[in-house]
């Protein structure tokens, strides 16, 4: 398989290709065929996010700058001083429809088309996450520390936006204090579902047709730390990891931690899901691959460098062991010798 | 009398007179080996090339020796970390700020005393309960600090120790065992106040390679070697040993050591992004559990 990693020490893209069962912590095990590092500059120039077009390579640099790549990694064009503020951060990137959606954590959103620049906007901020809804086009959902989630709608033609739905807090806790809001991401299916973690380790769903407080809000566990990443596995679980070691699948009706993928070090920074396979990457320097069905790791590597974000390229060919055929013959023969015996008993 | 073997001592049933068979068995046994010791001896001091020999086919096996695979160890350090600055930057000398727990004991401020001996640059502040380490790291880099030490009491024992690199971490919490004022030591010097060499041993694996730049940048880039004082961490199993002498060259082949103390141990417990953010590397309880995976 061929995985893409964002290097932080480095400000580099690193190639990785190996196969399943890739463990470099284990001497005699498969090892990675290649790891090559790509787009070299420097820490300070780090990769935050980035996707891949059909064609291209979109990253999100520290230096607050998108600079795009072709398939060889050549860079193809840079739009740079994207955000006034030196401080600020890019939150998220995805592609919608034909355009490109950079949001920084101050709330300025980018839109690219065809690699250029084609406008921008400016929400509530600070955010830490903006999400498109995956079933109606016009509607993106976002949310920061204090500053509760919000569905807008968007004029693709003059880039202006209408809240739709604005998010209400929970009713204040026992000791009558107000629960305080720190969104960290966001998953947006519909109306009737978005579900958000927060800072504060807390698992939401909303349904804003019914209200505009939370349908759900779990405390996934008392001491969690703050949630880092999140991503949908299917209807009713998604996938969180912490601040801390932890990767778990939760159910998003009841929060109950249905497994644990065991094995990370250090604090995860992204998650990704293609087909069966869960990608990890985070602090610790390790590129982990986990079978979702299983929950076992399938490819380890270490990479050096603390990752930022990672992508699967694709996926190697999975051949599938031969089941192994049981003799039916000798468990007959044992049998027929057990019924000898039982009549000699009798 | 037959000779004495262990199977015979099986059928004694009285315990005070197989003990002292077994006494007398051990006896010969030793004086078996002595004997054999002995001549091995002779033989060697006529024939040094024969210890020689023995000694490379009789390589005691330890845990370090049986260490398991670790693809991290003397890996290159790739592109430019948080101590990076410091390494370019020839000229600029570290300035450390000492603090301790909210509402330390005495033993506190004695281990800070002993600190700020030990690193040069050094202030010491009383911590005020209504600052956070967030905020004090926050004040301190205003302050131009580059390092901020927390030293963590519990019981009157000095238990820990958090160092927070500046201005944009990494955060480390080594817990702190086996402290040994410099009193306490026999025969002790008393630093002076000349800039310390510092020796850093064992410390191999990118995770090892981290904390080693970390107690690099507590130190000033040159030091003074007309004081002829030494800092060792001496990194063993996961354990951090800290240890202070003076030395002397009194001739070509001879060196002599002073212990100017404290002696203390460290084993690193957390290491954290940023200003106490997200988690680098945690140590758990199972980590013990296999005694030959070393994380230094």
């Amino acid at each position: 398989m061929k995985l893409l990693a964002t290097a932080e020490d480095t400000g580099s893209i690193k190639l990785i290709s190996c196969l399943r069962g890739t463990d470099t912590s284990i001497k005699d095990a498969t090892q990675p065929e290649s790891i090559i590092n790509h787009c070299i500059e420097s820490s300070k120039s780090k990769i935050e996010l980035f996707i891949k077009d059909d064609q291209y390579l979109i990253t999100c640099r520290f230096n607050q700058s998108i600079v795009i790549y072709d398939d060889e990694f050549q860079q193809v064009t840079k739009l740079t001083s994207l955000s006034d503020d030196l401080k600020d951060s890019f939150v998220s990137l995805f592609k919608h429809l034909e355009y490109i959606f950079a949001c920084f954590k101050s709330g300025l959103i980018i839109v690219l088309k065809d690699m250029k620049s084609i406008g921008q906007f400016k929400v509530n901020g600070p955010i830490n996450d903006f999400k498109p809804c995956t079933t109606n086009n016009t509607l993106f959902a976002y949310g920061g520390l204090e500053n509760d989630l919000k569905v807008i709608q968007l004029d693709y033609t003059t880039f202006k936006y209408t809240t739709l739905h604005k998010a209400k807090n929970v009713s204040n806790n026992k000791l009558d204090l107000r629960e305080p809001i720190w969104i960290s991401k966001i998953i947006f299916n519909n109306i009737t579902k978005i579900i958000i973690i927060t800072n504060h380790g807390q698992l939401r769903t909303y349904n804003f047709e019914k209200s505009r407080k939370p349908l759900h809000s779990f405390k996934i566990s008392p001491n969690i730390p703050k949630l880092n990443t999140l991503c949908q596995l299917n209807e009713n679980e998604v996938i969180i990891s912490d601040n801390s070691t932890t990767i778990g699948k939760y159910d998003i009706n009841d929060g109950k931690l249905l497994g644990k993928f065991i094995g990370s070090v250090g604090s995860i920074q992204c998650l990704k899901i293609k087909d069966n396979l869960l990608i990890t990457g985070g602090l610790d320097r390790y590129l982990r691959c986990f079978d979702l069905s299983s929950r076992k790791c399938i490819v380890k590597v270490f990479l050096g460098t603390q990752i930022n974000d990672v992508l699967m390229l694709e996926d190697d060919v999975v051949e599938v062991a031969e089941p192994v055929v049981v003799e039916e013959s000798d468990e007959e023969e044992i049998w027929e010798k057990l019924d000898s015996k039982k009549r000699r008993l009798n | 009398m037959a000779p004495i073997d262990a199977e015979r001592l099986k059928v004694v049933k009285n315990k005070q007179k197989r003990q002292k068979l077994f006494a007398a068995l051990k006896h010969e046994q030793n004086k078996e080996r002595h004997k054999i010791r002995a001549s091995r001896a002779k033989e060697e001091r006529d024939n040094p090339e024969l210890k020689e020999k023995r000694l490379t086919e009789n390589k005691p096996e330890t845990i370090e020796s049986k260490r398991v695979y670790d693809e991290t160890v003397n890996v290159e350090l790739e592109g430019d970390d948080d101590f990076a600055t410091y390494f370019e930057n020839g000229d600029k000398e570290p300035k450390i700020l000492i603090t301790t727990n909210a509402n330390a004991n005495k033993v506190a401020y004695k281990f800070a005393s002993i600190l700020m001996e030990v690193f040069p640059n050094c202030t010491f502040v009383k911590r005020k309960r209504e600052y956070t380490m967030v905020d004090m790291a926050e004040y301190c880099t205003n302050r131009d600090y580059t390092d901020l030490i927390v030293i963590n009491e519990d019981k009157k024992v000095v238990n820990g120790l958090t160092f927070i690199h500046l201005p944009h971490g990494p955060t480390f919490y080594f817990s702190v065992r086996s402290l040994v004022e410099r009193s306490k030591i026999s025969g002790h010097g008393k630093p002076t106040g000349h800039i310390p060499e510092l020796v850093l041993n064992n410390f191999t694996t990118r995770l090892g390679m981290t904390v080693g730049r970390l107690f690099q940048s507590l130190l000033p880039h040159r030091p003074e070697f007309k004081g002829r004082q030494v800092i060792t961490l001496h990194n063993q199993r996961d354990f951090i040993f800290f240890r202070m002498h003076r030395y002397i060259f009194r001739n070509e082949e001879k060196v002599g050591l002073q212990e100017l103390g404290p002696q203390f141990t460290l084993k690193l417990r957390r290491i954290q992004k940023g200003i106490k953010e997200d988690i680098d590397w945690e140590h758990r309880p199972d980590m013990d559990k296999d005694k030959k995976k070393f994380y230094l």
